[in-house]
């Protein structure tokens, strides 16, 4: 049984369908990152989830209960927000108990779970300061402690790292991962962050204008995007794509502006169209190795336009017949700026696009 | 070349433009502060000195009597207990409508800013409406309105008005600014399992302070000076503090008092001013508070 299940869900902000007929299953103890850029409809199906939104059509069941049109605090879920959302007047013990406060659950027994939930946090220091008192990182470990006290079976996150800057982002975010292993609770985490995406999720939905582009493990989604979307948007630097025509059979070929492979190697998903397809080829940037150009290996030809140190790792930008090209090299850059390079990669590790679909062939 | 910084101009202390703003500003507060001076100076003087007749001197020996008399004995009519009479209805009219009407708008505000209610644009609208419409275009229908159900001329009555008139723009000021309070925040609250009247009283009501503090200075200095309300609805017994001035100082038998004029007077408008000396910084924060910080 999911722990979140959604069906033909249809929501409508007026008369524009946000989310049309979208459906998704949450495991129990699962994270799940819905990742997207702006608008892409992600915070409005967290949104729904927790029971802020109405949808104009389908069903939202958590742990096996229909909850589409019950109110969010009877879903037995907790959300944290990107604005962390606290209540200002309140001290950050109020805040804490809050919920429990309107749940009218004894004096007692509140003061000790919002003790258990500040020591858990580190927060016990912090419990008599108002909200304009914290600082960032502070402020939300405080709303992620007002989800927790609830003891809710599923956790909704809304960009709560968007606000902090990169350090305590990474912090933050390495305490949601462990707060996660330690309660084995179900998550559901929106991010337009696709770091956050990787790191965080056991699997991760990539959405675009309402629809679910890939739901997959993040290594699933990194080595194997479904579409030309997915692929251009995980991934920095981006993923290259060559343009070429594929020609399909029993020896399938790829020629293109910078040279023709023989597609034998390339694990296909979907058996190609007969005949000639407009097709781009995806490639890593670090998958892509540099080698002596006038080697046998080099399946790419043509000059280092510019170079850029990262620290443990190098960006070459080069220009294969016209087109520009990223590689990752590991240190320091191998070939300098001005210099001719001949690049090689495995077929089995790159992507292949059909064009005038975007689906992954 | 030389250094830019030394070629630039000093900036003059005292140009022609300051000068004349300063002199502007010194001859308006002059023209307002003269008639309070007078009206001070005059309500410490005896009927004797005001006699001779010179308005701008100084009492020669300043005395209380005339604000004495204000308070407690001068003739309001057939009655003679002074202003105090007005003093405690006003204070008794003053309370209820200012709390009820802080509490009506900001109930308003509240359920029109955070809650998806059903035409609340319309009703907004209608409101407002409302609030730009002279009021005295109201009066003739109002009294028809308490005659009929028998409340006309009581406390009550009077009370009521100045709720319905309060309305308005305590909704206005209490619907802006719970517009600017992140719906997050809101948002939060409802997860927590708070309903309506929990996020009014525990979350927002709280978070409102500023606007509290502008919706009380509002409301107590506009029902303390109505004059015209007052006595169309109080009735009798409760004619409030400005109608009791008005019959003070314009139904006097023989000799004009007008040190006791001046002392009433003065009386009258103390409420209206102490708060404003003991507010004041609050009613411009008030004004200005817009976003809420953590």
């Amino acid at each position: 049984m999911s722990a979140i299940s959604i069906d033909n869900l249809v929501v409508k902000f007026g008369e524009v369908a946000v989310l049309r007929d979208l459906n998704l299953a949450v495991d129990p103890g699962e994270f799940l990152v819905l990742l997207g850029s702006s608008g892409c409809g992600k915070s409005t199906l967290l949104n729904v989830i927790a029971g802020l939104l109405e949808p104009a059509d389908g069903s939202i069941t958590i742990g096996g209960r229909d909850v589409t049109w019950i109110e969010p605090d009877r879903r037995g879920i907790a959300m944290v927000f990107q604005s962390y959302a606290l209540y200002p007047k309140m001290s950050v013990r109020d805040n804490l108990g809050f919920a429990l406060r309107v749940a009218r659950v004894a004096k007692a027994e509140r003061a000790a779970r919002v003790a258990k939930v500040a020591d858990f946090l580190q927060l016990t220091p912090l419990l008599d300061r108002r909200p304009a008192q914290l600082s960032g990182g502070q402020r939300q470990r405080v709303a992620i402690g007002r989800a927790l006290v609830r003891e809710a079976d599923v956790f909704l996150f809304d960009e709560p790292l968007s606000n902090l800057d990169a350090k305590l982002r990474a912090e933050l975010r390495i305490e949601i991962k462990r707060l996660h292993r330690t309660t084995r609770k179900t998550m559901v985490y929106v991010t337009h962050d696709q770091i956050e995406a990787l790191t965080l999720a056991d699997r991760v939905a990539v959405m675009k204008d309402g629809i679910i582009q890939q739901l997959a493990s993040p290594e699933e989604l990194y080595d194997r995007p479904s579409n030309r979307y997915v692929a251009g948007f995980i991934g920095s630097p981006g993923m290259n794509f060559l343009p070429g025509v594929l020609t399909a059979g029993p020896a399938p070929r790829l020629t293109s502006a910078v040279g023709s492979f023989n597609l034998h190697d390339y694990p296909f998903a979907a058996s190609p169209r007969t005949g000639d397809a407009r097709v781009e080829l995806g490639v890593r940037p670090e998958a892509l190795f540099p080698v002596d150009p006038k080697g046998p290996d080099a399946m790419l030809r043509g000059t280092v336009d510019l170079t850029e140190m990262l620290g443990a790792e190098s960006i070459l930008w080069c220009d294969i017949a016209g087109q520009q090209v990223a590689v990752l090299a590991q240190g320091k850059p191998p070939v300098a700026a001005g210099a001719p390079i001949g690049l090689r990669f495995d077929l089995h590790r790159a992507s292949l696009f059909d064009t005038a679909t975007g689906q992954r062939l | 070349m030389t250094n830019p910084a030394s070629r630039r101009p000093a900036k003059a202390r005292f140009s022609p433009g300051r000068i004349g703003i300063y002199s502007f500003l010194f001859f308006s507060a002059l023209f307002f502060a003269l008639p309070l001076f007078v009206m001070l100076i005059t309500s410490f003087k005896t009927m004797e000195e005001i006699r001779t007749g010179s308005i701008f001197s100084l009492p020669r020996a300043p005395e209380l009597s005339a604000w004495i008399k204000a308070w407690s004995s001068a003739c309001t009519g057939m009655t003679c207990d002074g202003i105090q009479v007005g003093f405690w209805n006003s204070v008794r009219i003053l309370i209820p409508a200012t709390v009820i009407s802080i509490f009506v708008g900001a109930l308003n505000g509240y359920a029109l800013a955070m809650w998806k209610v059903r035409w609340a644009g319309l009703a907004f609208l209608l409101l407002m409406t409302g609030a730009f419409i002279p009021y005295q275009v109201y009066v003739f229908p109002l009294v028809q309105l308490f005659a009929l159900s028998g409340t006309f001329g009581s406390l009550f009555a009077i009370v009521t008005v100045h709720i319905i008139f309060g309305m308005p723009v305590m909704t206005l000021i209490f619907r802006n600014y719970f517009s600017s309070i992140p719906e997050e925040v809101f948002k939060a609250a409802r997860m927590d399992g708070a309903g309506f009247w929990w996020i009014f009283f525990a979350i927002m009501l709280p978070m409102a302070t500023p606007v509290l503090i502008v919706a009380v200075i509002w409301q107590v200095t506009g029902i303390w000076n109505d004059f015209l309300l007052g006595l169309i609805f109080a009735g009798r017994d409760n004619l409030p503090m400005t109608v009791q001035l008005n019959n003070i100082v314009n139904s006097q038998f023989g000799e004009r008092e007008y040190n006791v004029d001046m002392a009433a007077t003065m009386l009258t408008a103390l409420v209206p001013l102490v708060l404003y000396f003991v507010s004041g910084r609050w009613f411009v924060r008030g004004i200005a508070a817009g976003s809420v910080k953590g």
